[in-house]
């Protein structure tokens, strides 16, 4: 049975070395006045000088009330979660904690409240400003609970998200930077690319659907109460909790494992396994109802109907590669053991002369790049086959897409091998000279010289150009799009494809042949 | 919970790899209940690696540890309340006070919170920092630090003390203090493992020791028998008074060799025998009779430094 929270030590120990009363008279009087200035901005401006009534004043005040407090819980505490993680980690006080008998549970609920007490007591103070506005302005009761239990779910997926990253980190300065950089990217970066590509999935990292689908109306925002998956309406909510919840629970076992000891990979391969089948369902699902037809969002200037849908379905299609990669690559890296754990773990096995269990952490990660090309594949044919029904031209077929899935699979494997075979500076530096490198260098030759066929013989290696091309040569079939109208994209030659393919095949079987042979000896 | 019979320590075929190095190389060792076991070598030698896996806290490249006859493997936390762990730079929390600090892990620990400000008391006064419990960790010297982390050490009475160069960086009067501290605890009968590679640190209290060179143990046991096994020759000393032609001659007749003059002061010799303290008070008496000018003649005892000497073992501080 886990610990109450005023309980558990470790949130005793928050309370006491982040709050002792001078601290939290100062943070109390610095956020009642902030919050006050909030208020007064909104709330009295508009009704004193009335501009509206005062209901529809303190459902106004309301919202950045709200932003205020996200700003503390998410921004701030997780960033304090992420630094003090790795300051205690880096200090020696984790080892302390391993040795102690508490749960694993309650030490991460114990670090997660402790070290971001400040930010919940900050939290705390707004809430009666926060609570006048409901009042004042009318708003449901229930429904702005709901919302705030919906708040503090994203919260404690940030903060769980800043707890790895403090564990993962090598100094407390990087791993707040890491923390509030991952929130960024979370709660802002992803789902604006999603929504280019028309996965709307990624827009459930954030609160603010809770916020618009429960108080939407009375805050003059947006009110969209459900989502096309797998062409089935399904209510939002439910998504943002099935996500987030997902998510949470991945990051709490990312944290069990590092309890119990900090050189385990935070995944391990079944996990990441089971994340990766159930990242791909919500991806495809949430893309299903996109292709095939034309994405508002990106409210294209095409020549016709029939063009527009094209484009919009090369941009699903080029989306489910990007984030399948970003996927795959993410859950490979994080799986597979370096060089000094593998041959740990060939040296363990021999020793005790036992073959090394496929899921344990020193085992190699082949496996997992086959099955990640494997259902990537799957899902591909499955979006294919959606997109097809609107396909103008039925010569087309879903072997159109081998070689991208080729190149796709080609690239993941030579990562995952170099991974295995290099020791970790070596395999980085690898991937900046034959994936970093070429990009950078290829979106210099697009920019100065807009030269599209120098910039893809450039990034041969990376597959992303290749990938491109084929993907719209393969719906301007689909689509019988005007030959001048392909012509004006300047497509290179589908050679620059043939040799992607051919260069990061050969780069794969290499990798993986030299991977073979360290293992037999 | 030391069972009858079981070592508190039992370490087989231990091996710790970082990469391609051997940090701990197929250590075999065993550590009666009881015992106050120094595991002494130079930087780099593998002491901290061993001391980490002995606590569960890093997992070895392969071999099998058990406390008090559990294992650790296999059953981590019950092997882990057996012991108590104290890392070289011993962190404590700054923006806590003393006892605040000891009450987390008290409570961590799942001491009851009725007896766990008793347990604080007690193990505050065991370090000596009575006067300090309500000062915060911050203002404290760094000997006063090594003695906190201890007092946390103790709190959960574990009857098995791994001490990983507990006195590094303190000055001699704090690093008596601890010495002070660390006897007491050997005669309440905990077992203690203490690594230092500062020999006469652990000389004075360890009854059993181990030597460790690049990653392998090149030697332990009792202190004494270790001793016994290194050095087979009794040392003599012999302090002269003024310079005397006939004392070497004298020597060899009595049955003395390996004669050699101090390199720093040429009126004391070193010698080597195979008799009992009996013959040395006879040997004495002759040399007085033919009127050699002495004024100290005694054994010298082999200690922990002539160990490593005798191993060859280098880097000793």
């Amino acid at each position: 049975m886990p610990l109450l929270p005023w309980h558990n030590p470790l949130v005793i120990a928050g309370v006491r070395r982040r709050l002792r009363p001078k601290a939290a008279v100062t943070v109390a009087v610095i956020t009642a006045v902030i919050s006050f200035f909030v208020y007064g901005i909104v709330y009295l401006v508009a009704t004193e000088r009335e501009i509206t009534s005062s209901v529809i004043a303190a459902r106004w005040a309301f919202t950045p009330i709200y932003y205020m407090q996200l700003f503390f819980l998410l921004f701030l505490g997780t960033g304090a979660i992420a630094s003090g993680v790795a300051e205690n980690r880096l200090e020696g006080h984790m080892d302390y904690q391993r040795m102690t008998p508490m749960s694993p549970a309650d030490k991460t609920i114990g670090y997660l409240l402790g070290l971001s007490i400040r930010e919940h007591f900050m939290f705390a103070v707004t809430l009666p400003f926060a609570l006048y506005a409901v009042v004042a302005g009318e708003m449901p009761f229930l429904e702005v609970l709901e919302m705030y239990l919906f708040l503090f779910l994203t919260v404690t997926l940030y903060h769980l998200t800043g707890f790895v990253a403090g564990l993962l980190a090598k100094n407390p300065r990087r791993a707040g930077m890491t923390a509030r950089f991952i929130i960024i990217v979370l709660y802002f970066v992803l789902p604006g690319i999603g929504k280019l590509g028309g996965a709307s999935l990624f827009g459930h990292f954030t609160a603010d659907t809770a916020l618009q689908t429960l108080l939407g109306p009375e805050l003059a925002m947006a009110s969209p109460q459900s989502e096309m998956f797998f062409g089935i309406p399904v209510p939002l909510l439910l998504i943002t909790l099935c996500v987030q919840s997902m998510f949470i629970f991945v990051l709490f076992t990312a944290t069990t494992r590092k309890w119990r000891n900090e050189r385990l990979h935070a995944i391990s391969k079944p996990m990441a396994t089971l994340l990766f089948g159930t990242l791909l369902v919500l991806i495809v699902g949430s893309l299903w109802s996109q292709v095939g037809h034309e994405i508002a969002f990106l409210d294209m200037e095409t020549e016709g109907e029939n063009s527009a849908v094209a484009a919009s379905t090369i941009m699903v299609f080029s989306m489910f590669f990007l984030f399948s990669f970003g996927m795959c690559a993410f859950l490979c890296m994080s799986t597979t053991p370096d060089k000094a754990n593998a041959i740990k773990g060939a040296r363990r096995a021999a020793r005790n002369n036992k073959r090394l269990h496929f899921t344990s952490d020193e085992a190699s990660s082949q496996w997992l790049v086959v099955f990640y090309a494997m259902f990537t594949g799957i899902a591909l044919i499955g979006l294919f086959e959606i997109g097809s029904e609107s396909f103008s031209s039925s010569a087309v077929g879903a072997e159109s897409l081998l070689l991208p899935w080729f190149i796709f699979a080609s690239v993941l494997a030579w990562w995952q091998g170099l991974r295995e075979l290099l020791e970790p500076r070596l395999f980085w530096l690898s991937i900046g000279v034959l994936w970093v490198v070429p990009i950078m260098a290829s979106i210099v030759v697009v920019a100065a010289w807009d030269s599209v066929e120098a910039a893809s013989y450039l990034s041969l290696t990376t597959g992303f150009p290749a990938t491109a091309i084929s993907l719209t040569q393969t719906f301007a079939d689909a689509f019988s799009l005007d030959p001048s109208e392909v012509e004006e994209l300047q497509l290179p030659s589908t050679f620059v494809v043939y040799l992607s393919a051919f260069i990061n095949g050969a780069l794969a079987l290499a990798v993986s042949v030299t991977l073979w042979r360290r293992r037999q000896s | 919970m030391s069972t009858d019979g079981v070592p508190m320590i039992s370490v087989s075929d231990l091996n710790v790899d970082y990469g391609d190095v051997h940090a701990v190389v197929n250590v075999n060792l065993e550590i009666p209940a009881g015992e106050v076991f120094g595991l002494i070598g130079p930087n780099g030698a593998g002491k901290t690696s061993m001391m980490r896996v002995l606590a569960g806290l890093q997992e070895p490249s392969f071999g099998r540890v058990k406390i008090s006859g559990i294992d650790l493997e296999e059953s981590p936390r019950l092997a882990q309340a057996q012991l108590g762990y104290m890392p070289d730079f011993a962190p404590v929390d700054e923006e806590l006070k003393v006892w605040e600090f000891l009450e987390l892990y008290a409570a961590a620990y799942g001491i009851p919170a009725d007896k766990r400000r008793e347990r604080i008391d007690y193990c505050i006064s065991l370090v000596n920092l009575d006067i300090k419990s309500d000062a915060l960790c911050k203002g404290l010297s760094r000997g006063m630090k090594q003695r906190i982390t201890l007092a946390k050490t103790l709190l959960h009475d574990p009857p098995l003390l791994i001490l990983d160069e507990p006195a590094s960086g303190l000055d001699p009067k704090a690093r008596m203090d601890l010495r002070d501290i660390f006897r007491g605890l050997a005669a309440r009968g905990k077992t203690v493992l203490i690594s230092s590679h500062i020999l006469t640190e652990l000389s004075a209290f360890c009854t059993s020791i181990g030597v460790m060179e690049q990653g392998h143990l090149r030697v332990s046991g009792k202190l004494q028998d270790v001793i016994d096994e290194l050095a087979p020759k009794k040392q003599l000393t012999i302090e002269l008074l003024r310079h005397s032609d006939d004392v070497d001659e004298i020597l060899s007749d009595n049955g003395v060799s390996d004669i050699t003059r101090d390199s720093n002061d040429s009126m004391k010799l070193h010698c080597t025998f195979d008799n009992d303290r009996d013959w040395i008070a006879s040997l004495l008496v002759t040399l007085v009779q033919k009127g050699v000018p002495i004024c100290g003649i005694y054994e010298r005892q082999f200690d922990v430094e002539d160990i490593f000497m005798q191993l060859g073992v280098e880097e000793v501080s």
